[in-house]
């Protein structure tokens, strides 16, 4: 075993021979990192930081089933892990380290654990900036006892070892066994009105620790301990890297070094392309392709999206969860309004573009050349008919089982309506223009990176803006919310018009 | 060295055959070529026999054991170059050479060694320097066979290791892979090219269409 770790050291030592930073390299990098802390991470912390501690929200996270609710955040994340680790695993080295250091003959358990141990810490950050900004609001609103708030930190210190570990099993164990895993999981987060099942598992200690920070509670020591005890599962990780195919992680290795030289180089559409796995299924489902050439496309789309079954459970199931959320009501606080009505939106753009392969091909034949015999504006107004639809029938659902007034509904379909045509608009946006790279430089830089982030962000700028902005004031505007978001509608159909007919359509 | 063998192995996804079922045995000291038309199967059998795949139906063994690239001792023992590998573009392609060589024991001058020896069997001393993306495609095969190579092995196996390369560089690739055989290494080949097959092959199996 130590011969195995000098093997490893050498290794890298030939690496770090020629990719060592260089001092100006080093000087830069703290200068990017002081700026980027001090203009932007510590302003949003604090801005985040006062709107959770408004007595609204304050009242809403102490309300006395809140604890429950944490718990099921918990375990969807829990269950969320495990998923997770098929498409972006915990160990995603370099093809050329998966290749060359993976693929040797030393362990995986040496040669990946680096690996690991930066997406753990990664993953420790996140849960623990999380908890630290809504445990900070709680303090501030002067609700949270400094005891139990430090225990609950703790406790998400140790929730964040076990969903390292949940995330590598995700990676390493079958499909089979993983799935299995994250449906009980799931299950047993609808199960936390059950008394005594959240003393039972990670998720459920959590959720108690979160009880305890409420005034008039006892303080709890033995769910810190538990989660302590419970991130020892860490003990597992050895065998589980020992367990990964040098094929899967290779194909992760490749398919995140693919989007992220995508990302470099502004190419969002592309790098979501690569995301999306091709069929193995369903290739033998009847496409009938007859009628009108509207149901023709239609009866395409449609066999298409069956050959991807859980990526359309769970986009429809978005979709859902997004006209639950968008349902226009006048009674929730402020900052709950518009983290509801902004996460709606979000989640309804998501989930209707699991509908939308269709549009995209359409768009991408919109050029000279184009394998179709229909102009493009044809072919992309009937490709947009099925997600349109989707969005409508299961945003209603969500919208009704939400038990809002009727006329929530109408509001749901111009928001459905809205949304798929910023999906065309986005679908036929075509190459980045190349003056948007051209440098502006400012004492801090240079900044056209906020040119190409604008660019490659704007379709979901676009729905943060104007359909999270106008639900969150559906409830008590509704007519003029309604009149706004038909005339952006139209100024969005415009705007996709013109996009189209630049490509040639 | 060990035996490799393949007892009646074949792969179906969803009912499409992508290898019709097929059996080998490869012993210490044997070079086996593959052949078949495009789409027959050849990369996939390579895969099967490198660990890489499992086969929907038969078994592949390495000295009576079954067949897994996630076992240490399937990973010593086979070296595989299936399609090229992914190089890192910061790395010359001598610094390639000596980083697989450390990664596998060799360490210190003995690494550098192995890489020149390889470098020199495949006439590629004169790119040591080189960036990978400096390399002609050509070049950049041979750096693929040399990365196969360069590392301690008992079984070879290469998926058309002639592609891109002239007569000269492909009689020095066969050259170098016959310096494996005769020290008892089993080689298994995918090939389409003729002189390839004559000038190496003690056996061949020629895949039909699945």
């Amino acid at each position: 075993m130590r011969q195995d770790r000098q093997v490893i050291e050498l290794a890298r030592s030939v690496l770090a021979s020629r990719t060592a930073a260089r001092p100006s390299d080093t000087g830069y990098l703290i200068y990017v990192a002081v700026l980027v802390v001090a203009l932007v991470a510590v302003p949003a912390a604090v801005t985040i930081v006062r709107g959770l501690a408004e007595p609204e929200v304050v009242n809403a996270l102490f309300s006395p089933d809140s604890y429950r609710v944490v718990g099921m955040i918990t375990a969807i994340l829990a269950a969320g892990a495990l998923l997770l680790g098929r498409t972006r695993g915990a160990v995603v080295p370099t093809p050329f380290l998966t290749e060359f250091l993976a693929g040797s003959g030393l362990p995986r358990s040496d040669t990946l654990r680096r690996s690991f141990l930066t997406s753990a810490t990664v993953l420790g950050c996140c849960v623990l900036t999380t908890a630290g900004l809504v445990i900070g609001a709680l303090c501030l609103g002067g609700e949270a006892r400094p005891v139990s708030a430090a225990l609950f930190v703790l406790g998400c210190l140790g929730l964040s070892g076990v969903l390292a570990v949940l995330w590598l099993m995700g990676q390493s164990l079958s499909r089979r066994i993983t799935v299995g895993l994250a449906v009980g999981i799931g299950a047993s987060s609808l199960a936390t009105n059950i008394g005594g099942v959240l003393h039972f598992a990670p998720w459920g200690w959590t959720a108690l620790l979160w009880r305890s920070l409420s005034p008039g509670t006892p303080t709890l020591w033995w769910p810190v301990i538990a989660l302590a005890v419970s991130s020892l599962a860490l003990l597992a990780v050895p065998a589980l890297l020992n367990n990964l195919r040098s094929d899967e992680i290779m194909a992760q290795s490749r398919r995140w070094q693919s989007v992220g030289s995508l990302v470099q180089t502004g190419d969002v559409a592309g790098a979501s392309g690569i995301l999306r796995d091709p069929p193995v299924r369903g290739r033998r489902l009847r496409m009938p392709l007859t009628g009108p050439l509207i149901w023709v496309i239609v009866q395409r789309d449609f066999t298409a999206a069956r050959r991807f079954p859980v990526r359309i459970v769970l986009g429809s199931s978005a979709i859902v969860g997004a006209g639950w959320l968008t349902a226009p009501t006048s009674t929730v606080p402020d900052g709950v309004g518009w983290i509801t009505a902004l996460t709606g939106a979000l989640l309804a753009y998501l989930g209707v573009g699991v509908w939308c392969d269709g549009l995209r091909n359409a768009s991408e034949n919109a050029g000279p050349g184009s394998m179709y015999g229909r102009t493009a504006l044809t072919m992309i107004g009937s490709h947009a008919v099925l997600p349109a639809s989707a969005a409508v029938v299961f945003g209603a659902a969500g919208s009704i089982g939400s038990g809002a007034p009727v006329v929530s509904m109408a509001w749901w379909t111009l928001l459905s309506v809205f949304i798929v045509l910023v999906r065309v608009l986005d679908s036929a946006k075509g190459p980045m223009p190349i003056g948007l790279l051209l440098p502006i430089p400012t004492p801090l830089g240079d900044v056209s990176i906020l040119n190409t982030l604008a660019w490659q962000a704007d379709a979901v700028l676009i729905v943060l803006i104007v359909a999270g902005g106008l639900t969150r004031y559906a409830g008590t505007a509704g007519l003029a919310a309604a009149l706004w978001i038909a005339l952006a509608a139209l100024l969005v159909a415009a705007l996709a018009l013109r996009r189209v007919r630049a490509l040639g359509g | 060295m060990p035996v490799l063998e393949a007892h009646a192995v074949s792969v179906s996804i969803d009912s499409e055959v992508l290898l019709a079922p097929v059996s080998i045995v490869v012993k210490p000291g044997m070079a086996l070529v593959v052949q078949g038309r495009n789409g027959s199967g050849k990369t996939t059998l390579l895969r099967i026999l490198s660990g890489h795949l499992r086969p929907t139906r038969g078994q592949a063994l390495l000295d009576g054991r079954s067949l897994d690239e996630r076992s240490r001792t399937a990973r010593r023992v086979i070296s595989a170059r299936i399609g090229l590998p992914a190089f890192a573009r910061e790395l010359t392609a001598h610094e390639h050479l000596r980083f697989i060589a450390t990664t596998w024991g060799r360490t210190g001058s003995t690494a550098t060694d192995a890489a020149d020896a390889t470098m020199k069997a495949l006439g590629l001393i004169e790119l040591r320097n080189r960036f990978v993306h400096e390399l002609s495609s050509g070049q950049t095969q041979l750096l693929a066979v040399a990365t196969a190579l360069v590392r301690p092995f008992d079984v070879l196996i290469l998926d058309e290791p002639e592609q891109r390369l002239d007569a000269h560089r492909l009689a020095l690739v066969a050259a170098a892979i016959h310096t494996h055989i005769d020290r008892g290494a089993s080689v298994v080949i995918a090939s389409h090219s003729a002189d390839m097959v004559a000038s190496m092959a003690d056996a061949t199996v020629t895949l039909g269409e699945p």
